[in-house]
């Protein structure tokens, strides 16, 4: 999560990317900065590299475009944070209803094979265990369970992510721990 | 650091199964050295108060004699087993080997690659042109006749508008509604009415049952008188 410095950092990419020489060197600074959080934010909720892959590039892209009218009062690692939910959000309702018209499966069943298809997987394995857990959860438990427990973030500031209370994202993240213990006690 | 102790301890109110990683130091210390120097991190607690070490001693075990033994029994070395047996637990568990680092592999050199790709991404449409390109608009040229003219043309066309809603909102004339109410004559009005009426009377009787209907007796002479029937006591 951001200090203090971090913040200022911040402050300065963002003031560097509205000058037109500065503005490809301080993208590129962000890009480094910020993205193997926002990879692995976006990769524990939609599995394959190669989606991840696909939705991080175009969080960058909405970056690039909008950026510039970025209010510097706002937290930029939030910000960040918040666009690449709202795509993975997207691109997971768009394979729900590809999957709803090809009558292919269900959703749980669609990420489960992704987790079997993975390399090195292994089903006794706990880590792995503990990912089919996570995929058990609806979408945005998910993303609490996850914003919380791998990303330690507070939830001041996963409510500023995700648009919702801090009693709700307590409660949300409390029932989420609890069906994760029940998968895993029951497997 | 602060925020791993919170969600630690979150998960641990709880009551969670999940709290149970390792949180075991990897720090070696030397045996028995919190044993031996008791005495001496004591003392540095009073840190600018002079206490005699041999005062500081015999209270100490003075408190040890008289309060720190409890009356139940215990199994004969249950306290030295606890421990291996607790981590032997723990390990058995298999959250508690459950690291936080994803099972999942990344391409080589990805993160490396990353703002290049992106940033080519974004420049694609700077390159081909559909993005920089200025909107321009062409500008038609009139000839010098027509230029001359344009500010009388434009001139009337003001006159007109102006006169146009003059006579439309000031001129206190009739709206198109009451002029034409005003040209239909009394007879047209008198059918009208009464045929309206008629057929009123009759939409009355046909669709509802006339007992039922609440009519004054007044009313119903009222209403033969109007339509020319003749009133037999």
């Amino acid at each position: 999560m951001p200090g203090t410095a971090d913040q200022i950092d911040d402050h300065m990419l963002v003031a560097s990317f509205r000058d037109e020489k500065l503005k490809e060197t301080a993208f590129t600074q962000l890009v480094r900065k910020y993205q193997e959080r926002l990879y692995w934010h976006i990769r524990r909720m939609v599995v394959e590299h190669e989606d991840a892959n696909d939705i991080l590039q175009n969080v960058f892209i909405k970056v690039w475009n909008n950026l510039g009218q970025f209010r510097s009062e706002s937290n930029l690692y939030t910000w960040l944070y918040r666009i690449g939910t709202n795509e993975t959000l997207t691109w997971i309702e768009q394979q729900k209803r590809r999957a709803s018209v090809s009558l292919s499966g269900d959703n749980e069943e669609m990420f489960s094979e992704r987790l079997a298809a993975q390399k090195d997987f292994d089903s006794s394995k706990i880590e792995w265990k503990l990912q089919q857990a996570i995929h058990a959860l609806p979408e945005k438990q998910r993303i609490v369970f996850n914003l919380r427990y791998y990303d330690e973030m507070p939830y001041e500031e996963m409510s500023n992510v995700l648009d919702t209370s801090v009693g709700a994202l307590k409660a949300s993240y409390h029932h989420a721990v609890k069906k994760v213990e029940a998968f895993l006690v029951g497997n | 650091m602060k925020r791993v102790n919170e969600v630690t301890e979150e998960l641990e109110s709880m009551g969670s199964i999940l709290a149970g990683m390792s949180h075991t130091m990897p720090f070696s210390l030397p045996a028995g050295y919190f044993e031996q120097n008791s005495v001496d991190l004591a003392g540095r607690i009073f840190v600018g108060q002079p206490v005699a070490a041999g005062d500081l001693r015999d209270t100490i075990s003075t408190l040890e004699l008289h309060s720190r033994a409890m009356p139940h029994a215990v199994p004969e070395g249950y306290f030295q087993q606890l421990a291996s047996s607790a981590l032997a637990a723990a390990i058995a568990d298999p959250v508690f080997t459950a690291p936080k680092t994803l099972p999942y592999g990344v391409p080589a050199g990805y993160f490396d690659s990353l703002p290049q790709q992106v940033l080519n991404t974004v420049r694609q449409p700077l390159q081909s042109g559909v993005a920089s390109k200025p909107i321009t608009t062409k500008r038609i040229p009139l000839p010098p006749a027509f230029t001359q003219v344009r500010w009388a043309v434009a001139a009337v066309l003001l006159v007109c508008i102006t006169l146009g809603g003059y006579i439309s909102f000031f001129s206190g004339g009739q709206t198109g509604t009451e002029s034409e109410l005003a040209s239909v004559t009394k007879e047209e009005l008198q059918d009208y009415l009464q045929h309206s009426y008629v057929m009123d009377v009759n939409r009355i009787v046909y669709t509802n049952d006339i007992n039922q209907l609440e009519v004054d007796t007044k009313d119903i002479e009222q209403y033969l008188n109007e339509t020319g029937w003749d009133i037999v006591d």
